[in-house]
C-alpha cells in the first residue's frame, strides 16, 4: 500500500502532506518515484538476463529524461556508494554472492533518489557474517541520502538495532505502535510481550521465562471475532471475544487492546 | 512395520499426538497444504521419530517459522530428545537458537570445523577468531553502537579457497603463517580449534 500498488480500503495516505491514495497518471508516477522497494530474496528480485549496469539504469530510463551517458554515470556513481566495484557494471546477477546481490538491489532502489525505501526482510536471507555488512550499509545510506525506511522484519534483534519507531502487526492489523524504547522496554500488548519473550538470545543473563503461546496464528482470510489475538491471549476476557479493540493512545504509544491499562 | 496397516495407522495417530497435533485422528487425512507451517513441521518431526531413531538431524528446522511458533517447535525438539533418549544434531545459523538448545557446538567455516566446544563456553569465551567475529556482529550484542563490527569480505566459494587458513583473508588476527600453512587441529580437554593463534590457550 505504501508502494502505491494496492489502494487503501479506507482512511488516507499522505506524503509530505499531499494525499496520495487516489493519485492518478502523472501524480501517481511522481509519488512512485518517492517510494522504492528492496525485497527479501536477492536471487529472485534481480533479472538474471540483465547486467548490473542495465538493472541500475532501467529506473532512470523509465522515469527520467536523462541521456544514456548520464544514466551510466549515475549508475556507476551509485555502485561506488553501495560498495560495488566498477568492473561489476557488466556482470550478471548470478556472478554475485547473496550479500552483493542485495547491494545491487539497494542501489537499484536508490537510483530515483526516493524519500522512502520499503525494505521487506532485506537481511534475513543472508549469511550471518554478511548480515552485519548490509545493515551497516543501510544505516550509512540512511544518513547520506536522508531516507526513511519501512523495514519489515521478524528478527527482533535486527529491529531493535535499526528502528526508531516500531509497529507490531498481528494478522494484518496493528497490535502496538510507538518509539522503539517504549515497545521493547515496556510493551503493553500481550502479543508484543509474547514475541519479546519468545525471541531467543545468546545472553544467558537476560534469558527470561518464556511466555509460550499456545496455538498458531489464525488464517487472515477467516479472522476470529473480536480481538484477532483472543484465542492465544493468556488475558482474554469476554469483551475480547466480542469486540475488536480500536487502537488508542496509552502510556505514550498506540495500542489495540481492551485491557491496555493492565501491565501484565 | 510392513503388513499391519491398522497398526501403522494407530502408530501414526499416536505419533501425531506425540508431536502436539490437536485432533490427530482427523488430521491423518489432511493434505500438507491444508496445514500451517508449524503443523507441517510437526508432521515432519513425527515422520522422523516414527522408527525411534537414536539420532535426529534437524537442518534449520525453525528458520521458516513465525517467532512464536519457532519457540514451540524448539521446545518440542528438546522435549523429544529428553523423553525418547535420542541425540539431536541441529544445523542452524541462528546463534540465539544455538544458545538456547545446544549442549555442544561445532562452528563450521567453508566446510571445515573451525571450533568445537561446550555451548556456554563458545558463547562466552570463543577460541576461534571466526566465532568471536560472528558473535560480535550480532545486532543484539551491539550494545548501543550504531555500526556493527561486521566481518569484511566474503565466504570463499568451493573453487577459490585461500591458501593456509580458510579464514585468513577475513581474519583481523591473520599473520604470515596463517596465509601459508593450514592450521592444525588443536585439542583441549573440552573441545578443539583449528587455528594458529587461538584466542584462549590450548595445550598443543
Amino acid at each position: 500500500m505504501v508502494a502505491l500498488i494496492d489502494p487503501p480500503t479506507s482512511g488516507s495516505l499522505k506524503f509530505s502532506g499531499r494525499e496520495a491514495a487516489n493519485a492518478k497518471g502523472g501524480d501517481l508516477r511522481g509519488f512512485r518515484r518517492l517510494v522504492q522497494m528492496v525485497f527479501q530474496d536477492p536471487y529472485g528480485s534481480l533479472n538474471p538476463r540483465h547486467k548490473v549496469g542495465s538493472i541500475l539504469m532501467e529506473p532512470l530510463a523509465i522515469n527520467t529524461g536523462l541521456t544514456h551517458d548520464e544514466r551510466e554515470h549515475a549508475a556507476r556513481s551509485m555502485m561506488g556508494r553501495v560498495g560495488l566495484r566498477q568492473e561489476h557494471f557488466i556482470r550478471y546477477p548470478h556472478m554475485f554472492s547473496g550479500g552483493q546481490r542485495q547491494r545491487i538491489a539497494i542501489a537499484r532502489a536508490l537510483m530515483l533518489k526516493p524519500r522512502i525505501v520499503v525494505a521487506d526482510e532485506p537481511v534475513s536471507a543472508l549469511d550471518l557474517s554478511i548480515q552485519a555488512q548490509v545493515l551497516n550499509l543501510l544505516l550509512d545510506l540512511q544518513e547520506s541520502f536522508k531516507l526513511a525506511y519501512l523495514f519489515i522484519a521478524h528478527d527482533l534483534s535486527v529491529v531493535r538495532h535499526i528502528a526508531h519507531d516500531v509497529l507490531v502487526m498481528y494478522l494484518g492489523r496493528v497490535a502496538e505502535y510507538g518509539v522503539k524504547e517504549a515497545i521493547f522496554e515496556a510493551p503493553r500488548h500481550p502479543y508484543t510481550m509474547a514475541l519479546l519473550s519468545a525471541t531467543p538470545t545468546t545472553d544467558p543473563a537476560s534469558r527470561n521465562q518464556r511466555v509460550v503461546l499456545s496455538g498458531e496464528p489464525p488464517s487472515p482470510l477467516d479472522p476470529p471475532a473480536g480481538c484477532a489475538f483472543n484465542a492465544r491471549c493468556p488475558h482474554a476476557t469476554d469483551l475480547c471475544k466480542a469486540e475488536r479493540p480500536a487502537p488508542r493512545y496509552v502510556d505514550g504509544r498506540l495500542v489495540a487492546r481492551h485491557h491496555a491499562e493492565r501491565l501484565g | 512395520m510392513n503388513g499391519a496397516r491398522p497398526l501403522a495407522a494407530a502408530r501414526a495417530i499416536e505419533l501425531r499426538g506425540r508431536v502436539g497435533i490437536a485432533a490427530p485422528e482427523s488430521r491423518l487425512s489432511a493434505f500438507p497444504h491444508q496445514l500451517s507451517g508449524g503443523m507441517n513441521q510437526r508432521v515432519m518431526i513425527a515422520m522422523a521419530i516414527a522408527c525411534r531413531p537414536r539420532l535426529l538431524i534437524a537442518d534449520e528446522p525453525t528458520s521458516a517459522l513465525d517467532v512464536t511458533v519457532r519457540a514451540q517447535i524448539l521446545d518440542l525438539l528438546l522435549e523429544l530428545r529428553r523423553e525418547e533418549g535420542m541425540a539431536l544434531i541441529l544445523i542452524t545459523h541462528n546463534m540465539a537458537v544455538v544458545a538456547e538448545t545446544a549442549q555442544r557446538v561445532i562452528v563450521m567455516y567453508a566446510g571445515q570445523a573451525a571450533e568445537e566446544s561446550p555451548a556456554d563456553l563458545i558463547l562466552s569465551r570463543p577460541r576461534h577468531p571466526y566465532t568471536a567475529a560472528l558473535l560480535a556482529a550480532l545486532p543484539e550484542r551491539a550494545s548501543g553502537q550504531r555500526r556493527l563490527p561486521a566481518i569484511p569480505g566474503l565466504v570463499p566459494g568451493a573453487l577459490d579457497r585461500p591458501e593456509g587458513c580458510m579464514f585468513n583473508p577475513r581474519c583481523a588476527l591473520a599473520a604470515e603463517r596463517c596465509r601459508r600453512e593450514t592450521p592444525p587441529e588443536l585439542e583441549a580437554d573440552d573441545g578443539r580449534v583449528r587455528c594458529h593463534t587461538p584466542l584462549i590457550g590450548v595445550r598443543p
